[in-house]
């Protein structure tokens, strides 16, 4: 079953005189507790796809499915997109609400939804959250009050309050060291074990996908490359494909 | 040509099209957009969920009204003092003392006082809530609200409006209040020091007694209905500049200043429409009692 597919998606954004092409005829499809690397250069569009699929931005032209059933063009907000398909973004910059502390981030989506839920239940849950994340003891710290690693989390936690089906990942390991990056892809794969999640992610560190057993799409000048495993992808004889493995290894090899 | 315009629309459709996406587009549209997004949202509010947006609307009240009160109170008092003691100055020498009452009236109560106790809010908090918005914007933090399945406009604009004419409706009266009362103790001291310069006699049953006697029913719907329409206006301008910052941190003062310059722009426009409509009311109530 496909979680999510794409068809024929065409994006583009006004230049100054005229319009710049970013995503070109994008055909793509995410099966259900699989994960999907986007790799690509920066400014290749990486962020821009997984904002189109979450409802931040509208395409120009083509047709997004999620679990089978099409997201209209009119109706293709994050609003509708997260509350009826059941899609979780997490930013590359986390973008937790600045004023609210860590405990109330996460308890947010659950008080919002489920008015109903009794505040110690409500507790109850941000705590188990908090704590599968790692990041309990830091329920009463304000964002700015803790690391980029700590905070990442917490933006997954917050993600995962509401037991999405989907989730996208904009850059999750970006800026976290070697430690940190192992216990947050463990996260992520028992995310997709035991919840039965379907991850996007937007990386370019191209061995998440071999350390989560998931496949990668290359985007590049605005086409998606054909799903490959890591072991395959490395060996394509596409120049900006090896180019993208190179990069990838040197950041690791700096972890 | 945008896809939906090509696929739906012959020449005249297509031409109002353009004219309603071009309204939809201008200031105005937007503004009031905005503000009956707001007044849709108040009112299609989920009473089992209000808590959230209850905590939202308080925090706004406690920042708006009681952090700006010593500012307000401030300055109502130098307006007060001031007022009266010009008028003391002129009245008198023309035997004008009878019309005292009307004159705190007019000035404080009907115009200065929800005026510039709009421009204080404006100032302040609007400057403020445009600078909070605006940098959201930028750290996606209302990209993520919506992602979460959460209503930016429940969950930041509607509170914040709903807030500021809250506050803005009880300031705007400490500020009539506090001119009139504190201003006419200040000012009987200063009678006392400047005894040769002040010649009128201030005395407070009579001060009273005028005001209360100027004051016209529709007074107090102005009362309420001002600080309401420039709350309104204040917050709305101030979430309109801020939401419309993109992901570049140097639009956020920009959003900013325009957020108060549109703010006393509309909140000038608006008094003189609102002050218009109750001259001719007055006038025609005058005529029908004549």
């Amino acid at each position: 079953m496909e979680s999510i597919s794409l068809r024929n998606i065409k994006y583009s954004i006004p230049d100054w005189k005229d319009s710049k092409v970013i995503l070109k005829d994008i055909n793509l499809q995410l099966q259900q507790s699989s994960v999907l690397c986007i790799g690509g250069q920066s400014g290749q569009g990486k962020s821009t796809l997984l904002r189109l699929i979450a409802g931040l931005l509208q395409p120009d032209s083509g047709q997004i499915f999620f679990s089978g059933i099409e997201s209209k063009l009119h109706e293709h907000n994050a609003l509708n997109i997260a509350l009826v398909h059941k899609v979780a973004f997490v930013f590359q910059n986390s973008a937790l609400i600045s004023n609210l502390k860590v405990f109330d981030n996460v308890a947010l989506p659950i008080r919002y939804h489920h008015p109903d839920l009794p505040s110690n239940e409500v507790t109850d849950r941000v705590m188990q959250i908090l704590e599968s994340m790692m990041v309990d003891e830091y329920k009463d710290f304000f964002p700015y009050a803790i690391s980029m690693g700590a905070q990442r989390r917490v933006a997954i936690a917050r993600a995962l309050a509401l037991e999405p089906r989907i989730l996208l990942m904009d850059e999750p390991t970006s800026g976290l060291d070697a430690k940190n990056r192992r216990s947050l892809l463990a996260l992520i794969e028992n995310q997709r074990v035991l919840r039965h999640a379907s991850i996007l992610i937007a990386t370019h560190d191209l061995r998440i996908a071999q350390e989560l057993n998931g496949q990668i799409i290359a985007l590049h000048k605005g086409v998606l490359s054909e799903p490959q495993f890591y072991d395959d992808f490395v060996e394509s004889p596409e120049g900006y494909i090896r180019d993208l493995v190179y990069e990838s290894s040197e950041n690791n090899d700096i972890l | 040509m945008p896809l939906e315009e090509k696929q739906h629309y012959n020449p005249l459709g297509r031409l109002f099209y353009r004219l309603g996406r071009l309204w939809i587009n201008s200031y105005v549209g937007k503004l009031l957009g905005i503000i009956f997004k707001s007044i849709g949202a108040l009112f299609s509010i989920d009473r089992k969920r209000f808590r959230t947006e209850f905590r939202q609307i308080v925090m706004q009240v406690f920042f708006t009204g009681i952090e700006a009160l010593p500012l307000i109170a401030l300055i109502a008092i130098v307006l007060g003092t001031l007022t009266i003691t010009q008028a003391l100055t002129v009245m008198p020498k023309m035997g004008f003392t009878d019309f005292f009452g009307n004159l705190m009236v007019i000035i404080i109560i009907r115009e200065l006082g929800p005026v510039l106790t709009a421009f204080l809010i404006a100032g302040r908090t609007g400057s403020a809530l445009a600078a909070y918005v605006g940098n959201m914007r930028v750290e996606s933090e209302v990209d993520a609200l919506e992602t979460m399945g959460i209503d930016p406009i429940k969950y930041l604009v509607m509170p914040a409006m709903v807030g500021g004419i809250f506050a803005l409706i009880i300031l705007s009266t400490l500020f009539s209040t506090i001119a009139i009362v504190v201003g006419f103790f200040v000012a009987k001291g200063l009678v006392v020091v400047m005894q040769s310069m002040l010649e009128g006699k201030l005395m407070w049953d009579h001060y009273l007694d005028s005001i209360l006697m100027s004051l016209q029913a529709m007074d107090f719907v102005m009362i309420v209905l001002k600080p309401l329409v420039f709350g309104a206006l204040i917050t709305s301008n101030a979430c309109l500049f801020g939401m419309s910052v993109e992901k570049d941190i140097r639009e956020v003062p920009k959003s900013i200043s325009r957020s108060v310059v549109y703010s006393f722009i509309t909140i000038i426009i608006a008094n003189l429409i609102l002050s218009l409509a109750y001259f001719v009311g007055y006038i025609q109530t005058i005529s029908t009692v004549i």
